[in-house]
C-alpha cells in the first residue's frame, strides 16, 4: 500500500472523531443556547458511540 | 519511523504514564462528582426563599448592605462584596481586622442578603470554624491534595506528564495500527492483547478531549502564580503613582455603590459580580477592585477588572486583562464542562470514565509486563516489534 493510503486508513477515523470533539467543545462555548447546545451534545457523543460500537457492543457487529 | 525514534517515544510514553497514572486516577475519580457539583449542592442544601418582587426591581444599594453589616459587627472590617448574578443575593464578607485577615484568610465570614429587600438570609461562621462540606473536600483533593500551592504545582506537573503521555501515545498509535483496522479488539487473543487493543481504541477516540482536559487542568492549577505575576507587573505599574501614600482608613472610604456605578459607566454592558475592598492583598491598597463580565456565553466567562479610587470615588482604570488571565478564564468552563446544560455534564462524566479505563488498562499493561506465559510471549511483543522489523503481525497471527 502506498504510504498516504496507509496514513489515511489508520488516521481517518481518529482525526474525524477528534475534529468532532473540538467542534463540540467550542460550539457550546462560542455559540448561544438552543441549536448550539444540541450541536455540542451530538458531536461530543461520537467518541462515546464509537466506544460502545467497538467495545461492549462489538459482539453485535460481528461479521461485518 | 526509525527504530530509535520509536523506542524514544515508547520510553516517553511509558515513563510519563507510569509517573502520572496514580494522580490522574485520583483526579478522574474526584472529578466525576465535581462535574455535578451544582446539582449536588442544590439537592443537599435547603432552597433559599427570596422575596417575591415585580420583574425589574433593582437591587438595594450596596451602601445600605455595607451599613447593615457594619452595625451587625461594629468592630470588624468589610473585606469585599459578592453580587450573585444567578440568584438575587449579595454576600458581604467581613473579618476581625485587616492584619488578622492578611495573616489567615479563613477568619473571614459572610452575611448573605436578599438583593431586593436587604433582609439577612443567612450568616456563615468564620471559614476556619465551619465544618468543611463534602464537596469542598473532594474539590481540594482534586485541586491540591490538601497541600495548597505545593499541591497545585505538583498536580500541574502531573497534568503536563499526562499531556506528554497522551501525545506520545498518539505518536505510537500510527505504527501500531498499520496492519490493524480501526477499532480492532482481538478477542481470540490473550487478555493482555485485548486490554492493549482496548487501551489504544479508547485512548485514540478520547484524545482531543483528554488533551483539552489536561491543558486546561494545568492552567487552572497555575492560577495562583498567574495572578501573582499580574499583580507584580501590570497592577504594580498601575499603582505606581500612589506608592508611599497612606492607604485610606475605613472613615476615608467613598460610597461603594457610587464606585459600582462609576465602574458600570466606564464599562457599559458589563455585569459586576464582586468588589474587593482596599486592604486585601489580592486587590489594591487604594482602590475598590471590581470584577465584571460580559453577557454572551463566552464573554460571561471573561472577567475584566476595574479600579475605582476608594477615597475619591473616581475611575482609575478599566484594566486591560492580559492574555494569560483570559486563557485562564476560558480554561475554567472547558475543564469543568459546566457550560452546556446537564447533557454536557453527563457526556463529561462518560468521557471521564473512558479516561479511567485508558489509565487502568495502561497500568495493567505496565504491571503485567515481563511475565509472559509461554505462548503469550509473542503477544506481549507484537505488533510494536513488528514495526521494528522482526515479524509481521499477519505471520504471527497465522
Amino acid at each position: 500500500m502506498p504510504r498516504s493510503s496507509v496514513f489515511w486508513s489508520v488516521w481517518r477515523w481518529p482525526l474525524a472523531i477528534a475534529a468532532l470533539t473540538i467542534v463540540g467543545l467550542l460550539a457550546a462555548l462560542l455559540g448561544g443556547h438552543g441549536v448550539w447546545w444540541w450541536l455540542s451534545w451530538t458531536t461530543l457523543l461520537t467518541p462515546i458511540a464509537v466506544a460502545l460500537r467497538y467495545w461492549p457492543l462489538r459482539v453485535f457487529f460481528r461479521g461485518d | 519511523m526509525r527504530t530509535r525514534t520509536l523506542r524514544a517515544w515508547q520510553w516517553m510514553h511509558k515513563w510519563s504514564s507510569v509517573i502520572c497514572t496514580a494522580s490522574l486516577l485520583l483526579i478522574c475519580l474526584t472529578g466525576l462528582p465535581l462535574v455535578f457539583a451544582d446539582e449536588i449542592d442544590a439537592w443537599s442544601a435547603p432552597p433559599t426563599v427570596y422575596a417575591t418582587v415585580p420583574a425589574g426591581t433593582p437591587n438595594v444599594s450596596l451602601d445600605r448592605l455595607a451599613g447593615i453589616a457594619g452595625r451587625m459587627y461594629p468592630d470588624e472590617v468589610i473585606t469585599g462584596i459578592v453580587i450573585d448574578d444567578d440568584e438575587p443575593q449579595v454576600f458581604v464578607s467581613m473579618a476581625p481586622s485587616w492584619p488578622a485577615f492578611t495573616a489567615n484568610r479563613r477568619v473571614r465570614h459572610f452575611i448573605a442578603f436578599d438583593a431586593h429587600t436587604g433582609r439577612v438570609i443567612e450568616q456563615s461562621k468564620p471559614e476556619a470554624d465551619e465544618p468543611p462540606a463534602v464537596m469542598d473536600l473532594v474539590l481540594s483533593l482534586h485541586r491540591d491534595l490538601f497541600a495548597g500551592l505545593a499541591g497545585e504545582l505538583f498536580l500541574a506537573t502531573m497534568g503536563l506528564l499526562f499531556v506528554t503521555a497522551v501525545v506520545s501515545g498518539v505518536v505510537l498509535y500510527g505504527p501500531f495500527m498499520r496492519k490493524l483496522d480501526f477499532g480492532t479488539v482481538r478477542d481470540h487473543r490473550s487478555r493482555r492483547i485485548r486490554r492493549l487493543d482496548l487501551h489504544n481504541l479508547l485512548g485514540v477516540i478520547t484524545v482531543a478531549w483528554a488533551i483539552v482536559m489536561g491543558t486546561t487542568g494545568v492552567m487552572n492549577e497555575l492560577s495562583t502564580p498567574l495572578f501573582a505575576i499580574w499583580q507584580r507587573t501590570d497592577v504594580a505599574a498601575m499603582l505606581a503613582p500612589w506608592r508611599g501614600a497612606p492607604p485610606p482608613s475605613e472613615m476615608d472610604l467613598s460610597s461603594v455603590q457610587g464606585a459600582l456605578e462609576t465602574a458600570e459607566r466606564a464599562a457599559p454592558g458589563m455585569t459586576f459580580t464582586s468588589v474587593t475592598y482596599p486592604g486585601d492583598v489580592n486587590g489594591s491598597p487604594y482602590h475598590y477592585l471590581f470584577w465584571g463580565h460580559g453577557s454572551s456565553n463566552l464573554t460571561s466567562r471573561l472577567f475584566t477588572p476595574v479600579l475605582v479610587d476608594a477615597r475619591t470615588g473616581q475611575l482609575t482604570a478599566v484594566v486591560e486583562t492580559p492574555w494569560y488571565l483570559h486563557a485562564l478564564d476560558v480554561s475554567v468552563p472547558l475543564h469543568f464542562g459546566d457550560y452546556g446544560g446537564l447533557p454536557l455534564k453527563i457526556i463529561w462524566a462518560l468521557l471521564d470514565l473512558m479516561t479511567v479505563v485508558v489509565l487502568a488498562s495502561g497500568l495493567y499493561l505496565w504491571l503485567s509486563r515481563r511475565q509472559p506465559v509461554v505462548g503469550n510471549r509473542v503477544d506481549a511483543l507484537e505488533p510494536m516489534e513488528s514495526e521494528l522489523g522482526r515479524k509481521s503481525i499477519r505471520r504471527v497471527a497465522e
